[in-house]
């Protein structure tokens, strides 16, 4: 008998990528003040791709193996194709991650989620009041957010949540952290703000300085110690250039489909490598592995480094040239 | 000693490539690689086999000691642990 052994792996030995993040929409019911894609109810994009499109490409990644894919958006469950979507690739046996902000999950909703035993539901809660909440979140609904929490969990799905910091919220990490673990989620992530899209606009709010990122750090590293074996805490101490910055030395292989499917190598480029309507699924993979060796993104990545608020333009969509 | 089951954690995924299969446990995000006799292994795991069952059927389908075969499966067992992938 062969010996059998467990070792790491480049993306590149891969004959298709294992793990997609798809931005299925760049519509929202929100409009909140940190969001990357300026994501809105009339931010949809104009060339978005249709159900069949979806449903077409949801099949190839069901085809190609791809065994984890995150939905996002904009907020995904008010796309039409959703639903098809989301069962589609379940029962083609791909795990799915559910990125919202919570607002359309009643507990109705939450029985359909459950049914389809995704890997888990992150929800975005930014603050322990209404009141700090809807300052991120116009119009928004801090008890709706909490009770699509508490619905997910009593249908046995797994929920996280993603706390975007801002300088009027972190009085209030604490207690939210409290009270998203009364409630049994599994796990609590924050990190730095990225400079990108509406957060540019609202940066005196967002970009808090180091002094209170490790004001957060310790609160969180505190909990994390409270809730061991519980809810999993972490903080993420990279900000959006030096994640860049280590992607680009070591690319981990998930590409990036937008929502007219452009596919990029990460948030943080503007360069699309391939198109999900122009390209196959291996023309796609190829050239996502050759567009992170592209001069033009090493070019891209100095210049960030050199000037980290150059990292606004990742928002554009640039073709990358000669791939 | 009773018989042994062992349980993999609840997402764990693979995937066939030219050079092994590709273990993927999507909620820790980590991943690893492993050959066909690890695949077969993994799967017999999750078909809810006891670890004499799947060096029974192991032993009858590729040649070798049955003492060896017992001591390669049991040391797949100790990577599957050390790799955080088995349920406790």
């Amino acid at each position: 008998m062969e010996e059998e052994s467990l070792e790491s792996i480049s993306y590149e030995q891969l004959s298709s990528p294992i793990y997609i993040g798809w931005q299925l929409t760049n519509r929202c019911n929100l409009e909140c003040i940190h969001c990357l894609w300026e994501s809105g109810p009339n931010a949809t994009y104009p060339d978005e791709l249709s159900v069949d499109e979806v449903l077409k490409f949801g099949k190839e990644l069901v085809d190609h193996q791809v065994l984890y894919v995150t939905l996002s958006g904009g907020e995904p469950l008010l796309h039409p194709a959703f639903w098809k979507l989301a069962d589609l690739l379940s029962s083609g046996g791909v795990d799915v991650k559910i990125e919202t902000n919570g607002q359309l999950i009643s507990k109705s909703v939450a029985k359909r989620i459950a049914d389809l035993n995704p890997r888990s539901v992150q929800i975005s809660i930014d603050g322990a009041s209404q009141e700090t909440y809807s300052r991120m979140r116009p119009n928004a609904s801090l008890s709706k957010a909490l009770d699509a929490l508490r619905y997910l969990n009593e249908y046995g799905v797994r929920t996280e949540v993603l706390y975007v910091p801002s300088k009027f919220s972190l009085s209030e990490v604490e207690k939210l952290i409290d009270m998203v673990a009364g409630l049994g989620v599994r796990a609590f992530y924050s990190g730095k703000v990225y400079y990108m899209g509406r957060a540019v606009k609202y940066w005196n709010l967002l970009g808090l300085n180091e002094k209170e990122y490790e004001y957060l750090k310790n609160i969180i590293d505190e909990k994390a110690k409270q809730y061991e074996g519980k809810m999993r805490l972490y903080f993420h101490p990279r900000d959006i250039v030096e994640e860049l910055q280590i992607k680009f030395k070591h690319p981990t292989g998930n590409p990036i489909i937008t929502a007219n499917g452009k596919v990029k190598l990460i948030n943080s480029v503007p360069y699309v490598v391939a198109d999900i309507r122009k390209h196959s699924f291996e023309e796609m993979w190829e050239r996502y592995k050759k567009g992170w060796k592209h001069p033009k993104v090493a070019e891209y990545v100095k210049e960030v480094s050199l000037n980290p608020r150059a990292i606004s333009k990742a928002e554009l969509q640039i073709e990358l040239p000669d791939l | 000693m009773g018989v042994v089951y062992l349980e993999l954690k609840r997402r764990i995924k693979l995937k066939d490539e030219k050079f092994g299969v590709v273990v993927f446990d999507t909620e820790t995000e980590k991943v690893f690689v492993t050959n066909q006799v690890g695949k077969e292994i993994i799967n017999k795991i999750k078909e809810g086999k006891s670890i004499d069952q799947i060096i029974e059927e192991l032993s009858n389908e590729y040649e070798g000691e049955k003492e060896q075969i017992r001591n390669d499966v049991y040391e797949f067992i100790d990577q599957l642990k050390k790799m955080d992938l088995l349920k406790e």
